[in-house]
């Protein structure tokens, strides 16, 4: 059995692989943690940040800033799950990839696994059940768990 | 676990400095606080069936992951669909439909009760009358796993891959739920 992780670095993803831990330890799964970094967050939020702080002269150094930031941040939480699971005994690997995440969200879910676990929300927090989760939950051809 | 906690621990404090109780406390809402990273424990499971829940072969392999758990399988009849017809179509034929919806319902759900019962689950079954959405948030609180075909409530198609009833029940139950 192989189970999908999406982890976005959001609580409720990071809580998702708490509870596909538990079933792969239970079941002796193999877990695949994956994570889409998409340059367009970056790109945003960096603008968005110049806009604010009306600093956009130096808007493409922030872009920088933060897509660092965003691979450094990623890679430090699969490392502690990386943790977690070797501390329970669970078979697990990571995958990061870049570009766009419904695409590759649903070329990786739909590649054999028998589970894929996300969060309900992403990393801008309750205000809205997550967008991912509304475009991709139809499209993938497993059992998806939803966890808040 | 403790080797992780710790290390969760030491980090996220060691960023947020002497701020740290004031930072959990304002924004809560997007922290995972080390206390949180603990398994989770499912003991008792809900699954809501219909005329149009799908195959459910996919997920028996995910929930065999909960032994010892206690099920309620839930057959609902929309009670709204039922007095239309009575009202429009007339009492006796509104009984010759639900004789037919109960024996496929019981069809369903004794399938499904054999093979969770033989993943050593304790499951109890029953047929009621609703509103599926509604009816499923309501009683989903009470449990700590929702389990729910992605046509129930509806037919999907291609371009429409989940029921609405699904979708509106996955926006809004507190608990976590596996879409088979």
């Amino acid at each position: 059995m192989r189970i999908l992780v999406l982890v976005d670095g959001s609580k409720w993803s990071q809580k998702a692989a708490l509870h596909a831990i538990a079933i792969a330890k239970k079941k002796e799964a193999k877990l695949v943690l994956f994570s889409v970094l998409d340059r367009k967050e970056a790109k945003a939020l960096a603008f968005n940040m110049g806009l604010i702080s009306q600093d956009l002269a130096h808007v493409q150094r922030f872009e920088e800033k933060v897509w660092e930031d965003m691979k450094r941040s990623i890679r430090e939480i699969m490392t502690n799950l990386l943790v977690l699971c070797r501390d329970e005994g669970v078979n697990c690997s990571v995958k990061i990839t870049e570009g766009s995440a419904r695409e590759k969200v649903l070329e990786e879910a739909n590649s054999g696994y028998s589970l894929v676990v996300m969060g309900a929300y992403g990393r801008s927090g309750k205000t809205r059940i997550g967008s991912l989760l509304e475009e991709v939950v139809g499209r993938i051809e497993a059992p998806v768990m939803v966890v808040r | 676990m403790s080797i992780f906690r710790s290390l969760i621990d030491r980090k996220f404090r060691s960023i947020a400095g002497d701020r740290y109780d004031e930072i959990v406390k304002r924004y809560r809402e997007f922290l995972l606080l080390p206390e949180e990273f603990v398994l989770p424990e499912v003991e008792s499971i809900l699954i809501p069936l219909d005329r149009f829940s799908g195959d459910f072969h996919g997920v028996l392999d995910v929930l065999e992951a909960y032994r010892g758990a206690k099920v309620r399988l839930v057959y609902l009849l929309d009670a709204q669909t039922f007095r239309l017809i009575e009202e429009t179509l007339g009492e006796e034929e509104a009984q010759k439909l639900l004789q037919v919806e109960r024996e496929r319902g019981k069809r369903l759900v004794e399938a499904l009760k054999e093979s969770l019962e033989g993943f050593g689950l304790e499951v109890q079954a029953e047929e009621r009358f609703g509103d599926k959405g509604d009816d499923v948030i309501e009683m989903a609180s009470e449990y700590d796993l929702l389990v729910i075909s992605r046509s129930f409530g509806s037919e999907v198609t291609k371009t429409s891959p989940i029921s609405p009833v699904v979708l509106k029940v996955v926006q809004h139950v507190l608990v976590p739920v596996i879409v088979y």
